[in-house]
């Protein structure tokens, strides 16, 4: 065998070699690739529950509307957007970074406890939801995610689960959400799932945050006063917690931005 | 020495084959070979990549207006004729605009009445800096077709008057900006603002009028209002 050949064969052999490993590292790398790629898609979905369709009962009854309205089953974030969701979406989008966004988008505070543009700071804790955020930037937010805000009639079935026995829950009655209600704005706002759970699966729909709805201005929140006359047109007069509930969703603009107002995001069941 | 060559070319083949097949194996709408080739692609923060044909977050760009105008919403919209415009289109008009619907029996007719009323308030030979526009709160039912026999039995004139659908979430998003409130009823019939709202220029919102039928003062205000820059 002739230098040539023997060199060829070598040669050969370190290319079947290569060959293999490089087959092998690939079909590695490619299924673990897929592989990622659906638990992506899974752990989008799997921070959401399903709630199944039911009837809500809207405080402020439409025009002949029966009093009870039905609600489409949809699937909801378990938790509020947290700061450090939403700093990836303002890296992503420079629009809503805070010294970028317009005006008309939200107001002077938007992302106020923030240090920086890109930098929320020691001070804000990257589990806690997001607040000083605009319903522009929320609706923006969850698009960004192929989601949507939910309606108030959707919110207000989803906060309707009764809190799970031995769930630490600190606000499981009427009184105590009242009173959660009447304090004023926190200085510190405790991470997402701190306050408890229901029996949908959802986290701190009261105790931590209040939350921008898609149509928090519908004519029949904002357009019939609450006081006075306007109760008398209620469906539930006992409910108070949700009277203050739409009273303060009245007092918004989309532009508004408030220290204890953040978001979460829903999905409809035919969306994938 | 044929052997080796012909083993050589085989470990070519199948690492070319092998790469080849690879690239298929990706499914279609995963979206990563996409990222590849298309630029206008996002990642979520769960890190799922998506295109970015559906509006979002480009529709809301940093641009050239001013920061309070609404032509930051910079969103497709398709007029009664089906060209596709976004709202900058109206940029240096002054500009007259409401949400209605077409099929709304009550208080729209008054309120498209009253701004024909303005439109005749104008002298004829400044007309041409106004638009008027309609914006539908019921774009599944108002197709660019229905709004083009809407102007036509209003006998609306088309140089001046245009008629906007756009998809539900934009028209939200406009309805915030002006602050006019609306809600679909049971029977698909809407409670609504009556609401006009007057643009200068640049598309910053200088005067609006709640309720129904103008007086002459209040339009000589108005339109005041947005003459001025």
């Amino acid at each position: 065998m002739g230098m040539i050949e023997k060199y060829i064969n070598r040669v050969c052999r370190f290319a079947i070699g290569i060959t293999l490993i490089t087959a092998v590292l690939n079909s590695c790398t490619v299924t673990l690739a897929a592989s990622n790629h659906k638990k992506t898609h899974r752990s989008a979905e799997s921070d959401m529950v399903l709630i199944k369709g039911n009837f809500n009962t809207p405080l402020f009854k439409k025009p002949g509307e029966k009093s009870s309205q039905y609600v489409k089953s949809f699937y909801i974030d378990v938790h509020a957007v947290t700061n450090e969701q939403f700093l990836k979406f303002v890296k992503a989008n420079p629009e809503w970074r805070r010294s970028n966004v317009k005006r008309i988008f939200a107001d002077k505070n938007y992302l106020k406890k923030w240090l920086d543009d890109l930098i929320p700071g020691e001070k804000v804790n990257p589990l806690s939801p997001v607040v000083n955020v605009s319903w522009f930037a929320a609706n923006a937010y969850c698009k960004w995610v192929n989601k949507r805000l939910l309606t108030v009639g959707e919110w207000e079935l989803a906060s309707s689960g009764n809190f799970l026995p031995g769930s630490k829950s600190i606000i499981n009655t009427n009184d105590k959400l009242i009173k959660w209600y009447s304090r004023g704005m926190p200085n510190q706002i405790n991470s997402i799932m701190s306050t408890g759970r229901n029996s949908f699966g959802v986290y701190d729909m009261f105790g931590l945050v209040r939350e921008w709805t898609y149509d928090f201005s519908d004519m029949n929140i904002n357009g019939v006063a609450i006081c006075g006359a306007g109760s008398s047109g209620a469906t539930e007069l006992t409910n108070y917690p949700a009277f203050l509930r739409y009273g303060f969703r009245s007092s918004l603009n989309a532009r508004s931005t408030l220290p204890n107002l953040g978001f979460r995001c829903a999905r409809d069941l035919t969306q994938n | 020495m044929k052997k080796y060559l012909f083993i050589c070319y085989a470990a070519l083949l199948f690492l070319g084959s092998y790469f080849g097949i690879v690239k298929k194996s990706l499914p279609d709408n995963s979206g990563l070979k996409d990222n590849l080739s298309i630029s206008n692609v996002r990642t979520t923060p769960d890190g799922v990549t998506i295109p970015d044909s559906n509006v979002c977050c480009k529709t809301i760009k940093a641009g050239k207006y001013s920061s309070e105008s609404i032509y930051q919403l910079n969103s497709q919209w398709h007029d009664q004729d089906n060209r596709k415009i976004t709202l900058g289109k109206f940029e240096n008009k002054r500009v007259i605009l409401a949400m209605i619907y077409a099929t709304c029996q009550s208080a729209c007719p008054v309120i498209v009445n009253d701004m024909k009323t303005i439109e005749s308030a104008i002298p004829a030979d400044k007309i041409n800096d106004y638009r008027f526009i309609l914006v539908t709160i019921d774009p599944s039912r108002d197709k660019p077709s229905e709004l083009k026999k809407y102007a036509a039995a209003k006998n609306l004139d088309s140089g001046r008057w245009t008629l906007l659908n756009g998809s539900e979430n934009d028209v939200m998003q406009l309805a915030m900006m002006l602050g006019f409130k609306y809600s679909k009823n049971a029977d698909s019939s809407f409670t609504h603002s009556s609401l006009i709202s007057f643009l200068n220029k640049k598309g910053e919102i200088k005067y609006q009028n709640e309720g129904l039928v103008l007086d002459t003062g209040v339009i000589s205000q108005a339109i005041a209002s947005i003459n001025k820059n």
